[in-house]
């Protein structure tokens, strides 16, 4: 009997999974979606690249720290809040911390970490920007509602804060000084 | 030697049998007018085998052709592309190939695919899709190819000229 239970609760949690927000609206005309999945930061790992730009093998470092990358935005109202579902029961399955939390004007920008014993590393990072009024966040010609960012790998987030401000995304400086404390 | 190449042969065959889904739309659209279908073995580069070492040779033959199909939208068939499109997701999409990278952005989208392991690929896809101008799939194919050799190889086919002969002999096709 208390097998049964946890065939039923294993297949619920599989069946959960598979209903990943990012791949539901992949192809969804309001969304915006990128991501770049384990085998490819295997492959990237592989080719070795080298430059001689400081800055750049900095960058490479921090991708090889990376094990999958993605991120979605949308302008639909709709698609916001099945996001947002989404991300407060995937906060609970996977037992992730707030990390932290920055309210500007109408911006809401929530980070959720699965922390290891080093302060700086995280093993999943999950940045959740909702914007309501829609006019804070600028991603070249558009305002989304929501930005969901996910990482997972061995990350260092003092090098992620550089990534989010490269991405114009609200939260980057926030994300920095957080690790000068 | 001849029973090894038959071996071969037959290998290939058994490996290819998995593929036959991509591989026999890819067939059956080359039929299709509505399709542009272009096949371009490595050979095209012209490389002398002589000139390279043992490991660009090897890395070389990994790569076997490049197989681009492309569907234009026009006026004509625009009814049809949406049917096409959904056939061509579910073939990507299925199980025969993982995904590397994904991009969409409202009428865009690309996917970079592979198929076989992260270290030896048989086969790297790529697909993009744009609403209003159509589709195009490419597909890098080859047996276990030396990925990681990629910039070793690139690096002597630009010591060989081979990109100039490449884009000689496509220009001499078209």
């Amino acid at each position: 009997m208390k097998k049964n239970i946890l065939i039923i609760a294993l297949i619920t949690a599989a069946f959960s999974w598979g209903q990943d927000v990012f791949e539901k609206y992949e192809y969804d005309d309001s969304v915006s979606y990128f991501s770049i999945s384990p085998k490819m930061f295997q492959m990237l790992a592989k080719l070795s690249i080298e430059t001689s730009d400081p800055e750049a093998d900095k960058f490479i470092k921090l991708v090889e720290e990376i094990e999958s990358f993605k991120v979605i935005t949308t302008e639909s109202e709709d698609i916001a809040k099945d996001i947002q579902i989404w991300v407060d029961k995937h906060i609970k399955i996977q037992n992730l911390e707030e990390l932290m939390r920055v309210r500007d004007k109408g911006t809401h920008v929530n980070f959720y970490v699965k922390s290891t014993k080093n302060d700086d590393r995280v093993k999943k990072l999950l940045m959740f920007v909702t914007d309501i009024n829609g006019d804070q966040i600028n991603l070249g010609d558009r305002n989304p509602e929501t930005v969901l960012l996910y990482l997972s790998g061995d990350i260092d987030l003092t090098q992620i804060s550089k990534l989010v401000n490269e991405m114009n995304l609200p939260g980057g400086q926030q994300l920095g000084k957080l690790n000068e404390k | 030697m001849k029973k090894l190449l038959i071996f071969a042969v037959v290998l290939a065959f058994v490996g290819c049998s998995k593929t036959q889904s991509i591989q026999e739309y890819y067939v059956a659209k080359s039929e299709d007018p509505n399709f542009l279908v272009i096949d371009i073995p490595t050979s095209i580069l012209g490389i002398n085998n002589e000139v390279l070492n043992e490991e660009e040779q090897a890395a070389l033959d990994s790569f076997q052709k490049l197989n681009v199909l492309m569907f234009r939208k026009t006026a004509a068939n625009a009814d049809q592309f949406p049917e096409e499109l959904k056939a061509i997701r579910q073939i990507i999409d299925g199980e025969q190939f993982d995904p590397l990278m994904t991009l969409s952005d409202r009428q865009f989208s690309g996917k970079l695919l592979l198929e076989g392991s992260v270290e030896r690929p048989d086969e790297i896809v790529f697909f993009g899709s744009a609403s209003d101008e159509g589709f195009l799939l490419t597909r890098l194919i080859g047996s276990k190819m030396q990925v990681e050799k990629a910039v070793v190889l690139a690096k002597a086919l630009e010591r060989e000229g081979a990109l100039d002969n490449a884009v000689e002999a496509i220009g001499q096709i078209l």
